[in-house]
């Protein structure tokens, strides 16, 4: 019970936290629809925009939940928090907001482009997996930086990158959001393949960088054993 | 301070340790900061750590606290620690309450508990526990109040305080030094980093960081 009590805590000053943050709760509604909406509605791009636009505002939600508490969490491990818990509760926190994210901003997709659209449960499906997968790129981001500036430059590129380089080249598909993009293309007719290449790859990169996040944050919480 | 045929202040003394540190070598890149440091502190007793602006005080600290690894050497923390570092730890946009809260969990205190622990302690201090201000908007002092009631929170046996009183007024860092002899007298250990040396004589050893190791304790006189 107190593991869980541990984790809700941290999941309720994680919000609470984040939710103070006004400019950013703002940013993280407006940042996808700016992508999306500055694309012409004809344009099969605006997708790419739109999803690139969770992707961002996520992945900044994400690392800025732990850098924002970067001098506090190795306190809180002191004072008998296991590293587990205190990322769980964030990890179920921030995946939240992505969700809901998701289910204000696919609707959008799906009225505003849904002539382009062969198949709008994918699309509604490719969102809901950008989100799924750029929460653990931007923990992992945020535990593995030092501060702000440095894992700002790495989301620009690793986002930025992952919507330049052409889909079908070796480089985008290993970089992380080369999967929820796939099963884009797939619902917007724009490839032959299916959405089970893109929703595996998905889940593979979110689970790694969920493994990657884990592992950073533990080294930067962990006590030494006396 | 205590004479040299009793106990300073007929205060709970015992020779059971509360930290022991043997051996500490850390460096950053080239520079040796500590060159096999030792330091033990006994429940009970209150030590000052002195010495020059990065002759190594904070990085033995946050090694004895177990926040910060040695290249060599041990420690052996026995007992609950509370560390209060030298910049608060706190989150900014937090009011005092939700750190209470969150600390409390964290320490596995159920949350009655934590809030009534919590509110004694910022209210001992000082700090004025109706303030819902975020930790952002207080006053350096006023967080500083909180950073070390959160240190407290856990009921620690051993409390390493990294230059707590910065940013306090008089009367509060007169407060602070009492607080210190009120810890020890309950048997904790108190480690207090500090650069005031018209205070040593309220501790009972001073120990002085120096060319990376930790020196002899000093006695204290009175």
């Amino acid at each position: 019970m107190t593991a869980l009590r541990r984790t809700l805590v941290v999941a309720e000053m994680q919000g609470r936290d984040l939710l103070r943050r006004r400019a950013v709760m703002t940013l993280f509604v407006l940042l996808p629809a700016a992508f999306y909406y500055s694309v012409p509605a004809s344009e099969d791009y605006g997708l790419i925009a739109g999803s690139m636009g969770v992707s961002w505002a996520v992945a900044a939600a994400g690392m800025f939940g732990i850098l924002g508490w970067r001098r506090a969490d190795p306190r809180l491990a002191l004072a008998g928090a296991p590293a587990h818990q205190g990322f769980l509760g964030r990890l179920v926190l921030i995946l939240l907001l992505a969700l809901g994210l998701v289910a204000v901003f696919a609707p959008q997709i799906l009225w505003r482009s849904g002539a382009l659209l062969v198949d709008r449960p994918t699309a509604a499906l490719g969102l809901a997996l950008m989100a799924v997968v750029s929460v653990p790129l931007g923990l992992a981001i945020g535990a593995l930086v030092p501060r702000e500036l440095e894992g700002t430059l790495v989301l620009i590129g690793i986002v930025g990158v992952g919507s330049s380089v052409p889909m079908d080249t070796a480089v985008a598909q290993t970089l992380p959001l080369w999967g929820p993009l796939r099963v884009l293309q797939v619902a917007a007719g724009l490839t032959d393949g299916t959405t089970a290449g893109g929703v595996t790859h998905a889940l593979i990169s979110a689970l790694l960088l969920l493994g990657l996040a884990y592992w950073s944050w533990h080294r930067r919480v962990r006590i030494a054993r006396s | 301070m205590g004479g040299p045929d009793g106990p300073p202040y007929g205060r709970l003394m015992t020779n059971e340790p509360a930290l022991e540190a043997v051996g500490l070598v850390k460096s950053y890149g080239r520079h040796r900061v500590l060159d096999d440091a030792a330091f033990r502190v006994d429940r009970g007793e209150a030590v000052a750590i002195i010495g020059e602006n990065g002759a190594g005080k904070t990085t033995l600290l946050r090694i004895c606290a177990g926040l910060l690894s040695t290249d060599a050497g041990t420690v052996r923390r026995y007992g609950r620690v509370g560390y209060c570092p030298q910049e608060p730890g706190v989150v900014d946009l937090l009011t005092a309450e939700q750190h209470v809260r969150l600390f409390g969990a964290a320490a596995g205190l159920p949350r009655t508990e934590a809030r009534t622990t919590g509110f004694a302690l910022l209210d001992a201090l000082g700090f004025p526990t109706g303030d819902r201000a975020l930790a952002k908007d207080l006053s350096g002092g006023t967080r500083q109040k909180l950073n070390l009631a959160l240190a407290l929170l856990a009921d620690p046996t051993l409390l390493l305080l990294d230059e707590p009183y910065q940013g306090f007024d008089l009367g509060s860092y007169v407060d602070f030094w009492a607080h210190v002899d009120t810890w020890r007298d309950q048997g904790r250990a108190v480690v207090v980093v500090t650069h005031l040396l018209t205070e040593l004589d309220r501790v009972d050893r001073v120990v002085e960081v120096r060319d990376g190791v930790a020196g002899d304790p000093v006695a204290v006189t009175t």
